[in-house]
C-alpha cells in the first residue's frame, strides 16, 4: 500500500487473560504500522468477561495503544483476518494515513430511545466539526428477555402468557433489553448523516445475554458508537446475500409498531407459522430448537433490491414478534445454505484489494462451522489485509442515504 | 501440570463453557487429555455410556479415514460428541458439549484446535526424524 501511503494493520490476541490479551492484539496491529494509527478499532468475543473482563482487555489496550488514539468496536461472535478464523479471542484493525481525520460519536440507550440516541450520537460528531465521508458504526446488540415467572423463554405459547407478555415489551424497552432496535436508531441517524457507512451489530456467544461497546477507554452498554472518518481516500461498499428464495410467500396483519404479527395469511400468526415451518408442537425446548434454527430460513422483503429478513424474535401466544420492523405486508420465505454462502463469498472476494473491512450475519458462522475456513481461503487469494466481523446485524448506507438494518448478509468495506 | 503442547491446546478447548469434556483418542484409547486429568463435572455421569459409544463410532473413523472422512458426531440424550479426525490416522479430536450448544461456533475452534494439534505432530515428527537422523 506505498503508493497510497494507507497503512493498515490487523492484529489479533489468543490469550485467555484479558489484560496480556489486550496488550497483545494492541502490539501485534500498531507494531505493522511505520507511524502511529488515525485510529483503532478493537473486537473481541464475549470470554473475556470472565477472563479478567473487559476493564482490564482494555487497560491492556492502553498501556500499548498511544495516548489520545481514538478507539472503537465491541464484542462480536467471532472474527476472521490474516492470521485465521476465531470464535475467541480479540482482533484489531488500525489505520494511518497522512489526509485523515476522525471525530467519534456516542448514543446511550439505544434500545429504550433509539431516536434520541442517534440524535446524541450525531450532534456529538458535528461538533467535531469535521465534512466526514463514512462511517463506522457500532451498536448494542439484543438481550433475550427474562420474563418474571417463566424466566428467558423465545417461545410462550400460552394464550394469556403471551399476551401478557406482549403487554410488557415496552417496559423491557425502558430497561433496555429485548431486540436491539438498531434498525430504528439508523432510520433515525441517517436524517443527521450525508455519507455513507458500515455498522455491526455487537453480540455474545449466541446466547443474546450479553454484548458490549467500546469508546476509548470505556466500556459501555446499550450504547452505539459513530467513528465519522475524513479522507480523501473512497472505499467502495458491497451488499451480498446468500439467502435463496424458497417459494413460499405470506401475507402478514402486522400491529403498530410493525414487529408484532397477528394474522399470517388471514389466520392465527402462530399456528400458521407452525405449519408452514412444519414445526411440531412439542415441549418448550424442542420448540426453542426449532426456533433457534429460524436463522437459518427467515422471511425476508426486498427494499431497493436488497433482501431484508425479518428475524423471529418471540412467540408470544397466538402471535409473532419479529426482532425487526417489518416493512410490507408480503413476506417470501428464504434459506441459507453452506454452498450458497460459500458461492456468493466467491462472487464478493474475487476483487483484488489491498484492504477489506467486512460485516458478516453471525448465522454465517453458526452454518458454515469449521467450513467457515473456505472463506479464508478465497480471500487469501484476492485481498493483502481483512477482517470480517461475525456480528448480530448488519448496517449499511450507500450515497443515496437509504438505510438498510440486514440479517443475514455480508457487507464490505474495500480500499 | 505436564507440559505436554497437545494437552494445553486441550486445557484451551476445555475453557470454553459449552466444551465439556475434550480429548484426543483412537479406538479404545485416549491419548492425551487436558493436563489436569480432569473432564467438566456435568460430564460424569453419562460419561462411561458416552465413552463405550465413542469407540463404536471410531470403528466408523479407522474404517473410512483414509478415504477423506472428516468429520462424525452423535447425540446422545442431553449431549453430542463431535470427532474432528485427523488426516489418513485413526485418532481423533473428540468433544462431548451440550445438545442445545451454538454448534457452529464451537465447530469454528475444534477445527482451531485440530490445526494447532497437527502443526504440534508435525513438529514433533519433524524431531523425532533429526534425531534417529
Amino acid at each position: 500500500m506505498g503508493e497510497s501511503k494507507l497503512e493498515a494493520a490487523i492484529g489479533m490476541s489468543r490469550k485467555w487473560d484479558a489484560r496480556e490479551a489486550g496488550r497483545e492484539v494492541t502490539r501485534s496491529t500498531i507494531e505493522k504500522l511505520t507511524r502511529p494509527p488515525d485510529f483503532f478499532l478493537l473486537f473481541s468475543t464475549i470470554h473475556y468477561e470472565k477472563n479478567g473482563g473487559f476493564e482490564e482487555l482494555l487497560n491492556g489496550v492502553w498501556d500499548v495503544l498511544p495516548k489520545g488514539t481514538p478507539l472503537a468496536g465491541g464484542t462480536v461472535a467471532g472474527f476472521m483476518n490474516n492470521y485465521g478464523c476465531y470464535a475467541r479471542g480479540a482482533t484489531a484493525l488500525a489505520f494511518s494515513y497522512p489526509n485523515i481525520n476522525v471525530a467519534v460519536g456516542v448514543g446511550n440507550n439505544t434500545k429504550r430511545n433509539p431516536k434520541k440516541a442517534a440524535k446524541e450520537c450525531a450532534e456529538m460528531i458535528m461538533k467535531q466539526n469535521i465534512k466526514v465521508d463514512f462511517y463506522f458504526e457500532f451498536i448494542s446488540g439484543p438481550i433475550i428477555p427474562t420474563f418474571p415467572g417463566i424466566g428467558k423463554q423465545t417461545v410462550i405459547r400460552s394464550k394469556t402468557s403471551g399476551n401478557l407478555m406482549k403487554k410488557m415489551i415496552p417496559a423491557l424497552f425502558r430497561a433496555n433489553r429485548g431486540t436491539d432496535r438498531a434498525d430504528e436508531f439508523l432510520e433515525h441517524l441517517v436524517k443527521y448523516i450525508d455519507s455513507p457507512l458500515i455498522g455491526a451489530v455487537c453480540y455474545d456467544d449466541g446466547k443474546l445475554s450479553k454484548n458490549y461497546q467500546f469508546f476509548n477507554k470505556e466500556i459501555l452498554k446499550n450504547s452505539a458508537i459513530l467513528l465519522g472518518i475524513s479522507t480523501d481516500m473512497v472505499p467502495e461498499f458491497q451488499t451480498v446475500s446468500a439467502l435463496k428464495s424458497r417459494g413460499v410467500k405470506i401475507k402478514v396483519k402486522r400491529e403498530k409498531d410493525n414487529r408484532t404479527v397477528t394474522k399470517i395469511d388471514d389466520k392465527i400468526a402462530t399456528p400458521e407459522l407452525f405449519r408452514i415451518l412444519n414445526w411440531k408442537e412439542g415441549n418448550v425446548k424442542e420448540v426453542e430448537k426449532f426456533y433457534s434454527q429460524a436463522f437459518y430460513y427467515p422471511f425476508c422483503y426486498k427494499k431497493e433490491d436488497k433482501i431484508h429478513a425479518v428475524m423471529l424474535g418471540l412467540i408470544l401466544g397466538e402471535n409473532i414478534y419479529f426482532a425487526n420492523k417489518i416493512e410490507s405486508d408480503e413476506l417470501e420465505l428464504f434459506g441459507l445454505t453452506g454452498n450458497k454462502i460459500i458461492s456468493e463469498c466467491k462472487k464478493a472476494f474475487s476483487k483484488k484489494s489491498d484492504l477489506v473491512y467486512g460485516v458478516i450475519c453471525e448465522t454465517y458462522i453458526e452454518t458454515l462451522g469449521s467450513s467457515v475456513y473456505k472463506i479464508k481461503d478465497i480471500i487469501d487469494n484476492s485481498t493483502k489485509d481483512y477482517l470480517l466481523l461475525f456480528a448480530g446485524g448488519e448496517s449499511i448506507v450507500y450515497k443515496n442515504m437509504v438505510p438498510h438494518h440486514l440479517y443475514e448478509s455480508i457487507n464490505i468495506l474495500r480500499i | 501440570m505436564r507440559d505436554d503442547p497437545i494437552a494445553n491446546v486441550l486445557d484451551d478447548l476445555l475453557k470454553l463453557d459449552d466444551i465439556l469434556a475434550c480429548m484426543v483418542a483412537r479406538q479404545n484409547m485416549i491419548s492425551v487429555m487436558p493436563s489436569n486429568d480432569s473432564f467438566k463435572a456435568e460430564i460424569n455421569q453419562i460419561w462411561d455410556i458416552i465413552h463405550r459409544a465413542m469407540d463404536d463410532v471410531f470403528t466408523v473413523i479407522s474404517e473410512y479415514s483414509q478415504t477423506g472422512l472428516g468429520e462424525m458426531e452423535f447425540r446422545m440424550q442431553e449431549y453430542e460428541a463431535l470427532f474432528y479426525v485427523f488426516p489418513d490416522t485413526e485418532n481423533a479430536l473428540v468433544s462431548i458439549i451440550p445438545a442445545f450448544a451454538n454448534k457452529g461456533l464451537i465447530e469454528v475452534e475444534m477445527e482451531n484446535a485440530r490445526r494447532e494439534i497437527l502443526a504440534i505432530m508435525d513438529e514433533q515428527e519433524k524431531a523425532k526424524i533429526e534425531v534417529t537422523a
